[in-house]
């Protein structure tokens, strides 16, 4: 009797435990410190006559969200060369961070393509990691006849910069991640 | 001294008042457990005296002359699962034996250690011990797509989620010793998080039966249940290793059980670590694998029931192929036109790089059975788990060792069951509780994929089967009561903080007859409506998947999606073993939730990406399977199963995606004496004609022929046993895509492998 006893007040200890355990609502999760990010990319074209500098810009503020991207593409002077240097931002956080400075520190694992339709000019590399390959952030673009295109620029994350074409410029071969891809509008006058 | 001696007085006096010693005779039968019928020329082994007999036509077997003892006797019949007894014999005893012939075959007989008396309406199927035991260090989805109606959708080779009649995710519930698993099964790319080495059976329900389990039960349940508690009273246990060529991997794990005095105990532990595969031409290079689980199980009798307490771990560290690893569409083209995948090379190995998974998942599980009288029992259950998933990417300035997407699944579940029984119905009433509380890590710097969120979800349900002549009858009903709440970080521009609730109702019922006509014939027919809520990714999940180059959105407006199934099955069966089962099915589901692609096209910093979007529809999925086993002679069986499906969007009036291929697989298996056996098999994958063209990147890949062999050879030395075990899969090395596996965009799926392993039981 008593051990059935013992037995019944068991159970309602169970039962006891079969309440929730949680009746409240999360937490606010914490800043995300996205410092990855890329919003804003900047291709300066220094023009070797001595004319006034043509930024291209490409600047998305919400990363992956719905908001769209505002493109800035640029008129240049058939025949020409340009010094060309791109600056990577995430402009997300104040103060903005520089993108540029990471890819620096890693250059033998990044590299830049150039990909150009349409317009009559041509981008060669103008810098090398220290296994002589290129990177990209510094090139010059070259203008021949007027024409009008596009400019797409592509960022690659551990691309195999040994393999066949990957080193002049030919993105085939290269694998690795995208970490940019984007698109200017070019006037050639 | 004295002790001694009050036992031998005891031992004269028990002798002499049965039977003189060494006089005992142990005779008995063994059985069928599944026919009924007596298994012919049965094996009988005493380990203790290392003798064996063979029984008659009809089963019977004798034991003349033995001495009083306790003795551990071996089972075995050709087709069966060996099995082993303990026994304590002090004179003339009679014993009947049941095996498991056709087990894999079977309709599951009960779910949650309930009775074993009455059969099931529903169609499932039940693998073999021998299957499990020498499938260990296989994925559960690899073990279990050889069932008929079964397939799998992979994400490479080890990355494998189990598809029942065209259903997969998280709408298959997957249970383990009762518990429903709690983790971030959303996901393709993310495998069951359990370890099936101290598994007993794994069942697969492909009817409604499963609405014991919630809504997750739509598509059918995945049943893992270990054996049971030991009875032996001495130290028992297996080792086991095996290798493979593929991956160079090697597995070992080992079980050990006992039953002291006071209670018993089995622990069960091991791991896996494999390398790189290799596809029929080329290695894949990042693909490698680390495995590690472990259990310890108490199970204690009381004078009316039983308490069990298990703690089981498990941790997995999966390599994500680095060809696949490209970006946006531009991308992917690339990838597709490529022979073999970006970044591979012929250097072989272990190392596991980023991109990859690491999961870890530990379970507590309580729980108690009582027995009030002869009918009446309860069962109680609590189970505590956290789910830990970890994904790492490539990324820039040291952090490729922060994960970027970094998940604690908590969960908490409790489950009250009473049964009445009797010899002809069982009435089972029950409420489960299951609270999940999902935290993301925000130090990843990446915006979370799944939000945070708490969830509570009660449901009460109840089912009755009962027997009559011929007939059995089968009803049940369950509601259930979802809450959720969400908290996320928006995706535009100020990153504010977003609160969801939400809560939803829905409704499960089952009704099934089993109409056994002869002693050859059965059949039986089930219907089920099951309706199951949207979850928390199909509501708020936002993000990129880089594998699959899309943006992925959920919708906040999803309702429930409601389905009815019927399945009919019958099974006919031959004095001589001859077998043939077939199961047809056909599901309408309202409100079918999946991922359709929308007109966007997003542009991002990475180019431009579709956009994905949950969406629902009404659809149409049908199928059936066949299996049918012909017995040659005594040796030799011939075993043919075919699946046959159909999935379509009734609303737009096209294909549905990412339905499994119409296959056939083929076994010739020659049997010696139940010790050894040695099977050919054949299996072709039929090409997916039916997809819809819009939905996807590439077109589904041609059909496959594959070949494979296993075999297995049980011997004795040392008094013990050993049994070593082969098997080769892909013989012909042949280069095949599989319409569900992720990486056919990138990459052939694996090339030859083959197995072989040791296994001995202490």
């Amino acid at each position: 009797m008593l051990k059935t006893k013992k037995m019944q007040l068991k159970y309602i200890l169970f039962l006891a435990l079969f309440t929730s355990f949680i009746s409240c609502d999360p937490d606010d999760p914490e800043d995300v410190n996205e410092e990855e990010l890329i919003t804003t990319v900047t291709y300066t074209l220094a023009p070797t006559d001595g004319s006034p500098d043509v930024v291209l810009t490409w600047v998305d503020l919400d990363g992956d969200g719905g908001m769209d991207a505002t493109i800035t593409g640029g008129t240049l002077k058939s025949n020409l060369a340009y010094n060309g240097s791109l600056v990577l931002l995430n402009e997300s956080e104040t103060p903005a961070e520089d993108i540029t400075e990471e890819i620096e520190e890693e250059d033998d694992e990044h590299q830049f393509f150039f990909q150009v339709d349409g317009a009559d000019l041509s981008v060669a590399y103008a810098d090398q990691d220290d296994d002589g390959n290129p990177i990209g952030l510094q090139s010059v673009l070259t203008t021949a006849g007027p024409s009008s295109g596009a400019l797409t620029i592509i960022l690659r994350h551990e691309p195999e910069k040994g393999e066949t074409g990957v080193s002049s410029g030919d993105i085939t071969n290269a694998g690795g991640e995208t970490d940019i891809s984007v698109r200017f509008p070019i006037e050639v006058e | 001294m004295r002790i001694i001696a009050i036992i031998l007085l005891f031992l004269v006096l028990n002798t002499a008042q049965g039977q003189s010693a060494c006089e005992i005779e142990l005779t008995g039968v063994v059985k069928d457990v599944s026919t009924g019928e007596f298994l012919e020329f049965p094996n009988v082994y005493i380990d203790e005296l290392e003798i064996g007999v063979t029984g008659d036509e009809g089963g019977s077997f004798i034991f003349p002359l033995l001495c009083p003892g306790e003795y551990h006797l071996r089972v075995s019949h050709i087709g069966c699962d060996s099995r082993s007894y303990f026994l304590n014999i002090s004179r003339d005893t009679f014993i009947i034996f049941n095996l498991d012939h056709h087990e894999h075959l079977l309709h599951t007989v009960e779910v949650l250690s309930f009775s074993e008396n009455l059969g099931s309406t529903t169609v499932s199927s039940t693998l073999k011990e021998k299957d499990i035991s020498l499938g260990q260090g296989k994925e559960l989805g690899g073990l279990i797509e050889r069932l008929p109606g079964v397939n799998t959708i992979k994400t490479g080779a080890n990355i494998i989620k189990p598809v029942i009649h065209g259903l997969y995710g998280q709408r298959i519930a997957l249970v383990q010793n009762g518990l429903n698993l709690t983790s971030q099964r959303w996901g393709i790319g993310h495998a069951p998080e359990l370890s099936i080495a101290s598994a007993n059976s794994i069942t697969v329900v492909k009817g409604t039966e499963s609405l014991e389990y919630g809504g997750e039960g739509l598509g059918g349940a995945v049943i893992i249940n270990d054996g049971p508690p030991p009875s032996d009273p001495h130290l028992h246990g297996s080792v086991q290793y095996a290798f493979q060529t593929n991956g160079r991997g090697h597995y070992l794990s080992g079980q050990l059980l006992q039953k002291t005095k006071s209670f018993g105990w089995k622990s069960h532990f091991g791991g896996s670590l494999r390398g790189d595969n290799r596809a029929a031409n080329y290695l894949l290079t990042n693909t490698g694998q680390q495995n590690l689980f472990g259990g310890i199980a108490l199970n204690k009798a009381l004078s009316y029931g039983s308490l069990n307490v298990k703690y089981n771990y498990y941790h997995n560290q999966v390599g994500i192929l680095l060809g696949s690893l490209i970006s946006n569409l531009p991308d992917l083209e690339l990838a597709f036109e490529r022979d073999e995948p970006f970044k591979t090379t012929e250097d072989f190995s272990y190392t596991i790089n980023a991109p990859r998974q690491e999961v870890d998942h530990h379970t507590i599980q309580f729980s108690w059975r009582h027995n009030w009288s002869s009918n009446w029992r309860s069962e109680l259950q609590h189970g505590f788990q956290w789910n830990r998933r970890q994904e790492f990417d490539l990324r820039r300035g040291g952090r490729t060792e922060t994960p970027s997407l970094k998940l604690d699944l908590f969960s908490y579940q409790s489950k009250f069951i009473v049964v009445h029984e009797n010899s002809n119905s069982i009435l089972k009433l029950g409420i489960q509780n299951i609270n999940l509380i999902n935290r993301n890590d925000s130090k990843t710097g990446v915006l979370p994929l799944l939000p945070d969120y708490n969830n509570i979800q009660a449901g009460v349900f109840g089912t009755f089967k009962k027997r009559s002549d011929n007939w059995e009858w089968e009803l049940g009903l369950r509601y259930d009561y979802r809450w959720n709440s969400v908290v996320k970080i928006s995706s535009d521009i100020d990153r504010s903080v977003e609160r969801f609730k939400n809560n939803f109702n829905s409704l499960m019922t089952s009704i099934g007859v089993l109409h056994t006509v002869n002693e050859h014939f059965n059949w039986s027919l089930n219907l089920g409506w099951t309706q199951r809520p949207p979850s928390v990714n199909e509501l708020y999940s936002f993000g990129l998947h880089q594998g699959v180059a899309s943006i992925e959105e959920g919708e906040i407006g999803l309702n429930l999606e409601s389905g009815f199934k019927a399945v009919s099955r019958f099974r006919w069966h031959g004095h001589d073993h001859f077998w043939i089962e077939g199961s047809a099915y056909i599901q309408r589901i309202e409100d079918y939730i999946y991922l359709r692609p929308t007109e966007e096209l997003r542009l991002t910093v990475r180019g431009a990406f579709p956009v994905f979007r949950y969406t629902q529809n009404d659809a149409l999925l049908s199928g059936a399977d066949i299996s049918v086993v012909i017995p040659i002679n005594h040796h030799l069986e011939w075993r043919n199963t075919a699946t046959w499906l159909y999935g379509q969007n009734t609303e737009s009036d096209e294909a549905l995606i990412f339905i499994p291929q119409s296959n056939w697989a083929s076994e010739l298996t020659y049997q010696w004496n139940g010790s050894a056996d040695l099977s050919v098999r054949a299996n072709y994958v039929f090409e997916q004609s039916r997809f819809p063209t819009e939905q996807d990147f590439l077109d589904p890949p041609d059909g496959y022929f594959l070949l494979g062999a296993s075999g297995k050879y049980d011997w004795r030395w040392k008094n013990r046993v050993w049994t070593t075990f082969f098997e080769v899969e892909n013989a012909l090395n042949s280069s095949y895509r599989n319409y569900l596996n992720r990486w056919r965009y990138f990459a052939d799926d694996l090339g030859t492998n083959v197995r072989i392993g040791i296994k001995v039981e202490l």
